[in-house]
C-alpha cells in the first residue's frame, strides 16, 4: 500500500510522548502481542535506557523494555497526550 | 520437567490420585507464588522478578468447607499459553501435561485489560476456570473498583477478589477451583459429554476459523490412550492425541493452534470487557502509588537511575564482604577451636593408619572448614541480599538499565544477576543462569561465570599478590582477569550458533520485599547450594588429601613439565599446585606453599623464595582463569551436560594457558 507520509514508529517518539499502535511487524508480533503491544493500544514513551539500550514505554497500568530494534517495527499514529486516568502525575 | 511424574499413578483404588487437580495460571509479577504460599501454607519461592518459579510444582492442599482436598499445581508465569516460560516448551504443554480439571487464573485486579488475554485463553480451553483477581489492596489504593458480579456474567465463571499478601479471599477462590475440579471430575466418571456452553465472544469470521480448525480434530486419527502423551508427537504440535485422549477438547485445541491469531481478538476483547467491569475513582487517594510509580521511571532513567545502579551494586558486594568476612571469621575460629581438635582426635583413633587418617583429615575437617568459613558466610549473605533485590522489584530496573552492555557478549541485561552471584561461589551462580531465555544464553553466561572469581579466588589473588608485590599489583591482576573474561564472552557470542532474542520484558513493579518470603528464598537456595556443592567439595578433598600424603601428586610434575615450564615459565611445583587446585580452588596458595616446602625445604614457606612477582603474577592469572573447581563442573555437568560442561572448562583452560603464556612473556618470566 503506498503512504503519502513515512510512517513513524516506536522508536521515533520522543519521550513523554502517546501514540496509538497501528500495526506491527510480523518478526515481533506475537511477542509484542502477548505484551499487550499490538494494534489499537495506546502506549506512552517513559524514557530510552543509557548506551542506546531499550525503550521504556507504558502500555495501561504495565511498563515494558522494548529493544529499539524491535520498537522500529511497532507502527505508530500520535495521538493527543492525555494522560491515562491512573497517570495523574504526568502532564 | 519431572513434576508430571510425581503424581501417584492411577491405581484406582488409592486417594492421592482421585484427588483433582487445579492449575495456578498467572502473568509474572501477579502474586501468584505468594498465593500459592497462602493457598497451602507454605512459602513458595518468590520473586518480584519475571520467571522465579521454572518448574511445575504440585501440592497437597485441603479447603476448609465441604470442597475437599485436591492438588494445586503451580507453573511458572506465563504471557500467554503459547509462550515459552521454561525456555523449550509451550506453556500449554506444561500446563496439560498436568492433566488439570480447573484452573485457577491469578489476575491484576488492578489492571485488568492486560490480565484477561490469558483468562480468556484458559476459558477457551474448554476446562472450568476460576478468576482470582489478586493485588485487590494495590487496586484499591490506586482507587480501582472491580465489579466482580459483571466480570463473572461476562466470563460464565466465578471471579474472587483476592490479596495473596495477607491471604484475603483466598481461601473462597480455592474452594470454587476445588469445588468446580470435583464436579468436572465426576462428570467424566460418569462419562458425560464434554462441552464449554459458552458464548462466542469474537468476531464471526474468527469464530468460524476456529469451528473450521475444531472441526480438524474431531475427525483426525484414532483415538490414543488416555495416559500416553509421549505419543502426542504423532500428529506435530501433540493437540490431536490430547483431544483423543478427553484432556482437550476440540475447540480447545482449536484455539491452541490459532494462538497468534486469536491473541489480537483477546485483547480487544479484554479492553472492552475491562472499560465495562473496571470503576476508577480519581480524588487524590491514590497518592502513595504514583510515589511507587515515579520511583520506578526513576530508578530506569539515566539519572538518576544510573549511580544508583552503581551504589546498589557496590553495597551489595561490599554487605556480602563484609558480613561474610565477620561470619567466616566467627564460624572458621569457632570451627578450629572446637570442632578440629575432636575430628583430628577421632579420626587418628578410629584409623590407626597414620597416612590413611591424614588424608581423611583432608576431607572432613580441611573441606568442612571451607563449606563452614566459605560456603556459609557468602553464599548465604549473598542470597539474601539477592532475595531483597528481587522481592523489591529492582533487579528488572537493573536488567534494563545494563541491557546494552550485556548485548556485547550476547547476553541480555538480566544477565547481570548471575555473574554478581558468581562473584560469591560459581555454582548458584550456574543455577541463577536459568533466569535467561536460551540454551544458548545460558552457555555464554556460564563460562562467563566460571571465569569470574569466585570469593575462594579472589582471597587466592589477593593473598599472594598483596603482601610481596603491593595492592595495586592484585587489583591489575583483577583487571586482566576481567579483561579476559570479557574476551572470553565475546568469543563465546561468536562461536555458539544463534543470535540473542530481542528485548521485550514487562518490569517488575517496586514492591516493599515481604521478609518471610526473603528469608524463604534465600534459605530455599543455599539449601539447594549446600546438597549440590558440599559432597563434591568433601570428595575432592579426600581425593587431594590421597593425592598428596601418598606422593602420588609428584610424577604428574613430569608430564606437565614442558607446559609449565616451558611455556608459562613457572616453577613445577606451581604447576601442581594448578592442576590439584581443581580439586579445592581457594587451597591453589596453601598447596603451592605445601607442595614448596617438600621440594624446597622449610624456607619455602615465603613464597617470595622461590617465585618472582611476576611468576605470581602469571600463577593467579592462570589459576583463577583457568577449569572451573571440581563442584562448579559437576554443576555445569547437571544443568548442560557433560560434553557443554567440559566445552566449557576446554575453554576457560585454553583462554588461561594462553594469556598466561602471553603475560610470561610480556612480564619478562619467560
Amino acid at each position: 500500500m503506498p503512504r503519502a507520509h513515512p510512517v513513524l514508529t516506536l522508536a521515533e517518539l520522543p519521550v513523554g510522548s502517546t501514540a496509538l499502535v497501528t500495526a506491527v511487524g510480523a518478526e515481533h508480533g506475537p511477542a509484542l502481542a502477548r505484551e499487550g503491544l499490538g494494534p489499537g493500544a495506546t502506549v506512552t514513551v517513559d524514557a530510552h535506557a543509557p548506551f542506546g539500550g531499550p525503550l521504556l514505554v507504558g502500555v495501561g497500568r504495565a511498563r515494558l523494555a522494548v529493544a529499539r530494534s524491535v520498537a522500529a517495527t511497532v507502527e505508530v499514529a500520535p495521538s493527543a497526550p492525555a494522560a491515562p486516568p491512573d497517570r495523574p502525575f504526568r502532564p | 520437567m519431572t513434576a508430571c511424574h510425581q503424581r501417584p499413578p492411577g491405581t484406582g483404588g488409592g486417594t492421592a490420585a482421585d484427588l483433582p487437580v487445579v492449575a495456578l495460571v498467572g502473568r509474572p509479577n501477579v502474586g501468584k507464588s505468594t498465593f500459592l504460599a497462602r493457598a497451602s501454607g507454605r512459602f513458595a519461592e518468590t520473586g518480584n522478578a519475571p520467571g522465579t518459579t521454572l518448574f511445575a510444582e504440585r501440592r497437597r492442599v485441603g479447603s476448609r468447607n465441604r470442597a475437599g482436598e485436591a492438588w494445586l499445581v503451580d507453573l511458572p508465569g506465563t504471557t500467554s499459553l503459547a509462550d515459552r516460560p521454561a525456555g523449550t516448551e509451550p506453556f500449554w504443554r506444561l500446563l496439560l501435561a498436568e492433566r488439570p480439571d480447573a484452573i485457577l487464573v491469578v489476575a491484576d485486579a488492578g489492571d485488568l485489560a492486560r490480565h484477561l488475554p490469558l483468562i480468556l485463553a484458559c476459558r477457551d480451553l474448554g476446562l472450568p476456570i476460576v478468576v482470582a483477581a489478586n493485588l485487590a489492596d494495590e487496586a484499591a489504593a490506586r482507587g480501582v473498583e472491580l465489579d466482580t458480579g459483571r466480570l463473572a456474567q461476562l466470563l460464565v465463571a466465578p471471579v474472587q477478589l483476592t490479596v495473596g499478601r495477607d491471604g484475603r479471599g483466598v481461601a473462597r477462590a480455592l474452594d470454587e477451583a476445588i469445588r468446580l475440579a470435583r464436579r468436572r471430575r465426576d462428570a467424566l466418571a460418569g462419562a458425560s459429554p464434554r462441552g464449554t456452553g459458552r458464548a462466542a465472544i469474537h468476531p464471526a469470521a474468527i469464530e468460524l476459523r476456529i469451528e473450521a480448525e475444531a472441526r480438524s480434530f474431531a475427525t483426525a486419527g484414532p483415538p490414543i490412550g488416555a495416559r500416553s502423551l509421549g505419543a502426542a508427537a504423532i500428529d506435530e504440535d501433540g493437540l490431536g492425541a490430547l483431544v483423543a485422549s478427553g484432556a482437550l477438547s476440540a475447540r480447545g485445541a482449536a484455539t491452541l493452534r490459532l494462538a497468534d491469531v486469536l491473541e489480537g481478538p483477546r485483547w480487544e476483547v479484554a479492553r472492552r470487557w475491562a472499560d465495562q467491569v473496571e470503576r476508577r475513582r480519581t480524588d487524590g487517594e491514590s497518592g502513595t502509588s504514583t510515589k511507587v510509580d515515579r520511583l520506578a521511571r526513576l530508578s530506569t532513567a539515566p539519572w538518576p537511575g544510573l549511580p544508583l545502579f552503581v551504589v546498589v551494586a557496590l553495597a551489595s558486594l561490599l554487605v556480602t564482604m563484609l558480613v561474610g568476612g565477620w561470619l567466616a571469621a566467627v564460624l572458621g575460629s569457632a570451627w578450629t577451636a572446637a570442632v578440629s581438635p575432636l575430628l583430628t582426635v577421632g579420626v587418628h583413633t578410629l584409623v590407626p593408619q597414620p597416612a590413611i587418617a591424614s588424608a581423611l583429615l583432608w576431607g572432613l575437617d580441611g573441606g568442612l572448614i571451607a563449606l563452614v568459613s566459605v560456603g556459609i558466610p557468602y553464599v548465604l549473605t549473598f542470597y539474601l541480599v539477592l532475595a531483597l533485590l528481587e522481592d523489591s522489584g529492582y533487579l528488572t530496573s537493573a536488567a534494563v538499565l545494563t541491557d546494552r552492555l550485556f548485548n556485547l557478549v550476547g547476553l541480555p541485561g538480566r544477565a547481570a544477576i548471575p555473574l554478581l552471584a558468581a562473584s560469591g561461589c560459581n555454582v548458584p551462580a550456574i543455577y541463577g543462569t536459568r533466569v535467561l531465555a536460551t540454551r544458548r544464553e545460558r552457555l555464554i553466561a556460564s563460562l562467563l561465570v566460571t571465569m569470574t572469581p569466585c570469593s575462594a579466588r579472589s582471597a587466592v589473588v589477593v593473598a599472594a599478590l598483596a603482601p610481596i608485590a603491593g595492592p595495586g599489583v592484585a587489583l591489575a591482576a583483577f583487571g586482566v582477569i576481567a579483561l579476559l573474561t570479557i574476551g572470553g564472552g565475546v568469543l563465546a557470542n561468536r562461536m555458539i550458533p544463534g543470535r540473542q532474542p530481542a528485548l521485550v520484558l514487562e518490569l517488575a513493579p517496586l514492591r516493599r520485599p515481604l521478609l518471610p518470603h526473603v528469608v524463604a528464598k534465600a534459605w530455599s537456595r543455599f539449601e539447594g547450594f549446600v546438597r549440590s556443592a558440599a559432597p563434591v567439595m568433601l570428595a575432592g578433598s579426600i581425593v587431594l588429601g590421597i593425592l598428596y600424603e601418598t606422593g602420588l601428586v609428584w610424577p604428574v610434575a613430569v608430564v606437565i613439565d614442558p607446559l609449565v615450564g616451558g611455556w608459562l615459565g613457572l616453577p613445577a611445583v606451581a604447576g601442581l599446585a594448578l592442576v590439584f587446585a581443581f580439586l579445592r580452588k581457594e587451597l591453589a596458595l596453601q598447596l603451592l606453599v605445601a607442595l614448596a616446602v617438600v621440594q624446597y625445604g622449610a624456607a619455602a614457606a615465603n613464597l617470595a623464595t622461590f617465585m618472582t612477582p611476576a611468576q605470581l603474577f602469571v600463577y593467579v592469572v592462570v589459576a583463577s582463569v583457568s577449569v572451573p573447581c571440581v563442584a562448579t563442573l559437576a554443576t555445569l555437568a547437571a544443568e548442560f551436560g557433560w560434553r557443554a560442561a567440559l566445552a566449557l572448562s576446554g575453554t576457560t583452560l585454553a583462554i588461561a594457558l594462553g594469556a598466561g603464556g602471553i603475560l610470561a612473556r610480556l612480564l619478562g618470566v619467560v
